[in-house]
């Protein structure tokens, strides 16, 4: 029965893309070869189809029934138009080697993606955050405003396409929908070849990234980077149609395309300025005018852009989260996040970027997937540029590549990758026995027994061929615990933890197979925030065992002021209490206080909150001019201000700037003494009590998650107690007190 | 001029964001009440928070985050144990490839109390572990209990002169 379901998801998400697709091609009057219809309309419905789920999403009417209905009525009236029959001129038949190798190619690696799409979906991304949302807003009819995960503020058009599927056959019927966009992708290349009477490196190109490992691999899994492809390829592909055929309806596709780009990932927004120049560049050939035309296509991307920056800008107050924290300040993502994020994705595990041509064609480790050694060919690509018909290939080849460097992951140059295979193909079928060898050597090598003969050893790949899990002739969760090694604890957390609650974890889980609420602490500046609470109780450097003192004569102050002198790019300034004193005793902090803070003016409590495992960090590296300020709503006496701090930061020069009755502004003090006092004892007790005071109620930890050992073995002296235990991840329960057989 | 117009729509839609005036002052967390667990005990890993008491030489440092370390000829450690008898000792750690190039096969002793409980012949690369019972007699309750792993060869860097044994992660005494 889930087989049934799972394959009658993919097919109406197909059908109703496919559907909708058509219908916008007839009513832009845009004509089209018999073999390009279907797959230039199952892109462009998609992204029609991804709008109106966005839609539903935002008026929260996200239920099975309104899908399957909308769909069941988009596919009977496709079906009364007749939709599902093809129509117009066919392209002259393919070189009777190429039908044969296609054929072979098609069959051979299709069952073994159909066999890796229909099992249970264990890829990394797809079961924690891509089909994790989709079941959150599933659940939710809509759209939540999610500020604790940076993933849920990415553009999401793959997310709204999983969600038909999702209702009708649950996860793999997602990444069916996916897969489908791994047929479309290589049909639509070898359509492109044959549009420029180039059919022999059309199939070449097509075999070349149908086989490729890791479009495999990702066109199998709940991702979105083979539809982002297809989109940027379908940009690419109906501009070459309007070149020939030059309508207004074109141009709507080619919006239509460019903001579907957009709307599944930011990366590929660069679909839009190539389509727009590309438009410039022929209408200027020409000697027309290009403004109206720029306009349109413009106008109609940004209808399926700007949803996804408005949606960030309410929820997070950055449209283009989790990007650009430093200009488009928000309380949701530190500025340090996304440079530790940046830095991490410009080298993954590389040591030098000479290793990427190699990891990312051949060894498939270090960056996680590998497109095939024939892509070390991708250079001659280059050649085209010396032919102004076939340059648009090159040059779509290079500004897709552009984004790489800034994620240096293999998925990332799939969307160029089209590009490049064509360029190779275009090249090597200059000598057609030579591309059709090549294509065979593509193929062999891609066949996943094959790869452990060349790869590294971990290379990320497809693993064995699971048809009983594909079948579900075995129990799906057989699957899921082989192949997700948090899985296991990801069911005991539904088992232990009650509805409402929340879990705070170091890594990701698969999410999507969870109902509980699960944040992860590096995906939000909360959950860096919980996960500094935890950590200030156990690594001695981020305890605040440094005071730094300003005395100044007594006077009363209306306002204070402690500003920062020092630029320190490597290190963030932060306070873990600030303390006003009067003649030796600290002034009582008064509810009518006004406290201020640059950068990061969210989190300035935490430095006058009393605890020692909370602090006021600026979370981005410390410049002169940052500040702490206190504004007092009556005057207050005082002749010393105390800072407690840790010792991850070296220490500053700092002034204490006041501001008397009047109104002037004096220096208090520059010259503050520096002193060591005694960590506090029940440090652990006191991160507990804070974290529950914060909606943490359980604590998720792997054995390789600093602080693993100490939470097991000093269970009783950190407030918790052990709530469930796989493997090395443990769950516990956070108590807040201490069981009275621990106490001395 | 797109260009503009995006920049203009960005920052109209960053207008969205509140960002706080001033904050008021948050409620006070009372005085800590808890109680700090005893410093050391029968097992450490590298990334324990508490690692320092353990170390008595020739391990290198680390971050504190690190989970391994890299040891000298003669790794010392120390441990409290509570109970003394049943227990088995365990060390995990890692032969490394590049240094196993240079010194060839090394012997790594492991010493409880200035007592040989075993050694272990290492030819290859890769993660090990070693686990044998450690007799009850040559161990002290509540007191320090020394444990060296010595290993017969170390490789030495031609820059520095910095010499290295092996991969230490985690090492004790367990039930």
């Amino acid at each position: 029965m889930l087989v049934i379901l799972i394959l009658l998801g993919a097919f109406a998400a197909a059908g109703v893309a496919i559907t909708l697709g058509r219908h916008a091609i007839e009513r832009l009057q845009i004509t089209l070869h018999r073999e390009e219809q279907f797959a230039v309309s199952f892109v462009l419905g998609s992204g029609i189809w991804s709008f109106i789920v966005f839609g539903l999403c935002t008026v929260h009417v996200i239920y099975k029934g309104v899908l399957i209905g909308l769909a069941a009525a988009i596919l009977l009236y496709g079906w009364k138009k007749g939709f599902h029959r093809l129509q117009g001129e066919s392209f002259p038949p393919l070189p009777t080697i190429w039908k044969r190798l296609l054929t072979a190619v098609a069959a051979v690696f299709g069952v073994l993606y159909l066999a890796h799409a229909m099992a249970p979906e264990v890829s990394p991304d797809g079961a924690a955050y891509h089909l994790g949302l989709v079941g959150q807003y599933f659940r939710a009819h809509g759209f939540l405003p999610i500020t604790t995960n940076i993933y849920a503020s990415l553009s999401q058009a793959m997310e709204m396409l999983f969600m038909l599927p999702f209702a009708i056959g649950r996860h793999s019927a997602a990444a069916m929908t996916h897969l489908t966009f791994l047929c479309a992708l290589p049909w639509l290349i070898l359509c492109y070849g044959r549009r420029i009477n180039q059919p022999a490196a059309g199939a070449f190109a097509a075999i070349l990234i149908f086989c490729a490992p890791v479009i495999g691999l990702d066109g199998i899994s709940a991702y979105n980077d083979i539809a982002t492809a297809s989109a940027i390829f379908t940009v690419f592909y109906l501009l070459q149609v309007w070149k020939q055929q030059r309508t207004n309806g074109l141009l709507t596709a080619i919006g239509i395309a460019a903001g579907f780009a957009f709307a599944l990932k930011y990366t590929a927004l660069l679909a839009l300025p190539f389509a727009l120049a590309t438009i410039a560049w022929n209408m200027r050939r020409d000697g027309r005018k290009m403004l109206l035309p720029l306009i349109r296509v413009t106008a109609i991307a940004s209808v399926l852009i700007a949803p996804w920056l408005i949606k960030n800008a309410i929820v997070i107050g950055n449209p283009v989260s989790p990007f650009l924290n430093s200009i488009l300040k928000n309380p949701h993502v530190h500025i340090a996040f996304e440079q530790h994020y940046q830095k991490h994705m410009a080298m993954y595990a590389i040591a030098s970027r000479t290793e990427i041509p190699l990891q990312v064609t051949a060894k498939g480790d270090k960056l996680t997937g590998l497109l095939g050694p024939i892509f070390l060919l991708s250079p001659l690509a280059l050649l085209l540029l010396g032919n102004p018909a076939l340059r648009p290939i090159a040059l779509a080849a290079l500004l897709f590549t552009l984004p790489y460097p800034a994620n240096v992951g293999t998925r990332f140059l799939i969307p160029a990758a089209p590009f490049f295979a064509l360029a190779i193909g275009i090249i090597c079928s200059r000598i057609d026995r030579l591309a059709v060898g090549l294509a065979l050597v593509h193929a062999v090598l891609s066949w996943p027994d094959a790869i452990p003969l060349y790869a590294a050893k971990y290379a990320w790949r497809l693993d064995g061929f699971p048809w009983k899990y594909a079948l579900h002739l075995r129990p799906d969760e057989e699957f899921l615990l082989k192949r997700i090694g948090s899985y296991a604890i990801t069911r005991e957390i539904d088992k232990v933890v009650p509805p409402g609650k929340r879990v705070l974890g170091f890594d990701q889980i698969p999410e999507a197979y969870s109902k509980t609420e699960y944040l992860v602490g590096f995906q939000s500046a909360t959950g860096d925030n919980l996960v500094d609470i935890f950590h200030c109780a156990i690594i001695p450097e981020r305890r605040a065992v440094g005071r730094t003192q300003f005395h100044f004569p007594r006077q009363k102050l209306l306002r204070i002021r402690l500003v920062q002198n020092t630029n320190l790019a490597e290190e963030r300034w932060s306070i873990a209490e600030l303390r006003i004193r009067n003649n030796g005793q600290q002034v009582e902090r008064k509810p009518n206080w006004r406290l201020r803070s640059s950068p990061n003016p969210w989190d300035v409590a935490s430095a006058f909150d009393n605890s020692p495992v909370t602090r006021w960090s600026s979370w981005e590296p410390r410049k002169a001019g940052m500040f702490l300020e206190v504004q007092f709503l009556a005057p207050v006496e005082a002749d010393e201000i105390i800072l407690e701090i840790s010792r991850d930061q070296t220490p500053g020069q700092m002034t204490l700037e006041g501001y008397d009755t009047y109104g002037n502004k004096y220096v208090l003090s520059s010259n503050p003494s520096e002193s060591e006092i005694q960590p506090q004892s029940g440090l652990r007790l006191a991160a507990t009590q804070e974290l529950l005071a914060r909606g943490i109620d359980y604590l998720l930890i792997n054995d390789y998650n600093y602080g693993y050992e100490d939470v097991r073995r000093n269970t009783r002296y950190w407030g918790m107690e052990l709530a469930a235990e796989k493997g090395t991840t443990r769950l516990y329960k956070l108590l807040g007190t201490i069981p009275e057989e621990a106490k001395p | 001029m797109i260009l503009r117009c995006l920049i203009l729509l960005l920052v109209l839609l960053s207008a969205c964001s509140q960002t706080p005036e001033s904050q008021p002052i948050p409620p006070q967390r009372a005085a800590l009440a808890g109680q700090d667990p005893p410093s050391f005990g029968g097992y450490v890993r590298m990334n324990d928070t508490l690692v320092a008491d353990y170390l008595v030489s020739d391990v290198n440092g680390g971050a504190p985050t690190d989970s391994w370390r890299w040891t000298n000829k003669k790794p010392t450690f120390r441990f409290k144990l509570t109970k003394i008898t049943g227990l088995r000792f365990e060390a995990n750690y890692t032969i490394s490839n590049s240094t196993l190039a240079t010194t060839g096969p090394v012997v790594i002793t492991w010493s409880v109390n200035g007592h040989i409980l075993g050694s272990a012949k290492e030819s290859t690369d890769g993660y090990r572990k070693f686990t044998k019972p450690v007799p009850a007699e040559w161990l002290l309750p509540n007191a320090e209990n020394i444990v060296t792993g010595e290993v017969d060869k170390v490789w030495v860097s031609p820059n520095d002169g910095a010499k290295l044994g092996f991969i230490i992660s985690d090492l004790g005494f367990i039930d």
